[in-house]
């Protein structure tokens, strides 16, 4: 029975392909010197799971409809999330140990205890509120909380376990394991509730017709809804994202952009709702976008400066810095920019409903195709100096940097036409897009 | 009269050559109200996406207004109310919220009105939009629909899923109120009471096209159904085939027959056609009619 509720979870059924993808990804992005760049496909994996998964909620409507006592749903739950969290460790781990190298093992224990870290840490979100299987707006603030608490934690851990000892890592593990398994069968009912939506202290306030003043004000609080149709979770995943790049290669170029679309999607769907109002699509999609690519090329603009003239060639000069990180970021900003043109394929009447599901299919292996060949890091070189060891993605801009005018304003020109045309493209598309055939509105 | 909402040969497929709507063709004049019936995936939502701009025909042409909804949507939607069964609010926003953000893209947005429909459902404007109800969301769609004072009311089952108290005073504020005042009013409803109350005309859509467009008034008084015995017909295509017979099907050992004409001058019509006894032509509800044009046959022994 247990395995049979097992099935039904996501976190279940995407144990076996996140291990195949972090597997691969580690075997692709071979630096067992670095920690922290052994542990970032894990650290990706965790942050999506904890930003997407619903942790929090140990059990469906439907599942606590049927005859099945709590506790063995609530350790159906438990298990699957075990599993998500450590197969792709195991898988990661696998392939540093059988590839060797002389710091296979330290990463091998780096990797281990971000497992042991992100269990836990998933673990007190289910543990939360155990017994109730909906998450009441006074506990949706501790679950946003836990995830700013998870991503500082993951972070700070890929840091700080290279200088610790895996047992210590291991004892803490279990005993915190324990310690929220243990709360949370104590406080376990025979059958899970829905979490009261009521004031706890009983007080009842006397409706109100009247709007409060904050809603009324003109400006941009008139635009609260649509604002928080954004999504900040999704701002705040980007933002947690992107200061990753400091730690890693060119290489999370690619993957940054394929990151950019899925959050661009999400807002998308959830903003179905305004579909109906007369708001222009173009005014639509410029709110939708325009913010996170602002993340993104600040993201980008800090990284690049700290990689072009900190971190790896402190020879380059100021100018020289500068035309790096812009060549960088209209890179980045344009490949988001296809990369939403590219998804949203799937809605776009315009290319027909026949041909639709093909190019979709099409377009999604070109954006998969594009993440591999970005990250792989080829055994030639075309130039000695600047490339060895270095993945496409780094390649493809050092070599886009020749091309490219030297000028800063030839350069800044080039730009906005570049970027500023794929804008015009995918905005255009945006407004011919059609609602999903399932449903107005995406849940909110 | 000018037509508001003009559907002109609409097709539109989601699978392959398994259209929804296949040549759907109606105008609906200011001031109409129109209910839009048919059974469950009979391409209702998908023509109200249509008219609202959200979803592209596959073929034919929709004109609001006397233009295109898609091309010029911003302005078309500005003149239009819409409320949707599935139609998901912002849950994190306060009805207050809500209500400031739609005065604010609405120009015309009537205060008065929006008072009056706060106070009588009740609603409390510092209320996050996720804490209500299903019937208390549906109540705060309509308000934020009806208080711009739509031209175009466009209601997608708009009822559905609310006990008959809460969908009677839905129908009463969305329709009675605005209809008084000359909006035009499309709404589609499984609810034969609903459709019944509110009255106007009644378009039925089968297999993708428009099997029945007439005045409710009209549909009461002029169709009839017949049931013949089994053994009088060879087949469901000789009753079909019968002058003024609108749609027939088998229930169990009789054939149903709908016929457009009164049911004295049916009967006659068919004891000379047919020859047989047992005929009984009777006026039935709405919802009779309903299921009789678009029931599926019910064989005893198939």
């Amino acid at each position: 029975m247990t395995y049979q509720l097992m099935k039904f979870t996501l976190t279940w059924k995407l144990a076996v392909p996140m291990a195949v993808i972090v597997a691969s990804v580690t075997l692709l992005d071979r630096r067992p010197g670095d920690p922290v760049a052994v542990v970032f496909p894990l650290l990706i994996l965790y942050l999506i799971a904890g930003h997407r998964l619903r942790l929090e909620e140990p059990c469906t409507v439907f599942e606590a409809s049927l005859p099945i006592h709590a506790r063995q749903i609530f350790c159906a739950r438990v298990i699957a999330l075990l599993a998500f969290v450590w197969l792709p460790v195991l898988a990661a781990v696998s392939v540093n140990v059988m590839l060797g190298g002389p710091s296979a093992w330290t990463a091998a224990e780096v990797e281990v205890g971000i497992g042991a870290v992100f269990t836990v840490l998933a673990l007190s979100r289910l543990c939360i509120r155990a017994g109730t299987f909906t998450v009441s707006s006074k506990h949706r603030g501790l679950i946003d909380l836990n995830y700013v608490i998870s991503f500082t934690a993951l972070m700070s851990s890929a840091l700080v376990l290279p200088h610790i000892s895996v047992v210590v890592v291991l004892g803490v593990f279990f005993t915190a394991t324990a310690s929220l398994l243990g709360y949370a069968s104590a406080r376990m009912p025979e059958s899970f509730q829905i979490a009261s939506a009521e004031r706890e202290d009983g007080f009842q306030q006397e409706p109100t017709t009247v709007i409060p003043q904050t809603s009324r004000t003109a400006g941009i609080l008139v635009w609260a809804p649509l604002l928080r149709t954004l999504s900040l979770s999704s701002y705040t995943f980007l933002f947690a994202v992107v200061p990753m790049l400091f730690f890693i290669g060119p290489w999370a170029w690619p993957i940054l952009t394929l990151m950019f679309a899925g959050v661009f999607l999400q807002i998308h769907f959830r903003s179905h709702w305004l579909f109906t109002l007369p708001i222009s699509r173009h005014k639509l999609f410029a709110t939708l976008s325009l913010p996170l690519l602002g993340v993104l090329i600040a993201g980008c603009a800090l990284r690049g400066y700290f990689r072009f003239s900190l971190v790896e060639d402190p020879q380059l000069d100021g100018v020289e810095t500068a035309r790096m990180v812009l060549i960088t970021i209209i890179a980045m900003a344009a490949s988001s920019l296809l990369a939403v043109l590219l998804v949203n394929f799937a809605w776009w009447h315009r290319i027909g409903r026949t041909l639709r599901t093909t190019v979709s299919s099409i377009c999604g292996f070109a954006l998969a195709c594009s993440v591999l060949f970005g990250v792989a890091q080829p055994s030639f070189s075309f130039d000695d100096k600047l490339h060895h060891g270095e993945s496409m993605a780094g390649m493809v801009l050092v070599a886009a940097s020749r091309i490219l005018p030297n000028g800063m304003f030839a350069l800044a020109g080039i730009a906005v036409i570049f970027v500023g045309g794929l804008y015009g493209l995918a905005s255009k598309q945006f407004s011919e897009l059609e609602v999903s055939s399932q449903r107005i509105a995406g849940s909110l | 009269m000018n037509a508001v909402l003009e559907f002109n040969n609409i097709v539109r497929a989601y699978k392959r050559n398994v259209p929804v709507l296949n040549g759907v063709t109606f105008s609906v004049n200011g001031g109409e109200v129109v209910g839009l019936l048919g059974r469950n995936g009979a391409g209702k939502t998908t023509l109200i996406r249509i008219a609202m701009g959200m979803l592209h025909p596959d073929a034919g042409s929709v004109q609001v207004f006397g233009v295109s909804p898609t091309a010029r949507a911003v302005e078309v939607k500005q003149r239009i109310g819409f409320v949707a069964e599935d139609q998901v609010l912002p849950g994190a926003s306060s009805i207050g919220e809500l209500i400031a953000f739609h005065r604010h893209l609405f120009p015309s947005w009537d205060e008065q009105l929006q008072r009056q429909i706060l106070h009588r459902f009740s609603l409390d404007c510092r209320t996050r939009i996720r804490m209500l109800s299903k019937g208390q969301a549906r109540q705060v769609a309509l308000l934020c629909a009806v208080c711009h004072r739509p031209e175009l009311l466009i209601l997608d089952e708009p009822a559905a899923g609310l006990d008959p108290a809460a969908r009677r005073e839905f129908l009463e504020v969305s329709i009675q109120l605005l209809n008084r005042e000359g909006t035009t009013i499309l709404f589609s409803s499984h609810y034969m009471n609903d459709v019944e109350r509110i009255g106007g005309r009644v378009i039925l859509l089968a297999d993708g096209r428009v099997r029945l467009d007439s005045d409710l008034d009209r549909l009461r008084e002029s169709f009839c159904v017949a049931m013949v015995p089994r053994a009088s017909a060879q087949s469901v295509e000789a009753i079909r085939r019968i002058p003024g017979c609108v749609g027939a099907r088998l229930v169990f050992e009789n054939w149903h027959g709908v016929f457009h004409d009164a049911p004295e001058a049916v009967e006659a019509q068919l004891k000379k056609l047919l020859g047989a006894n047992g005929i009984r032509c009777v006026r039935v509800p709405l919802e009779e009619l309903f299921v009789e044009l678009v029931g599926r046959e019910q064989d005893r022994e198939g």
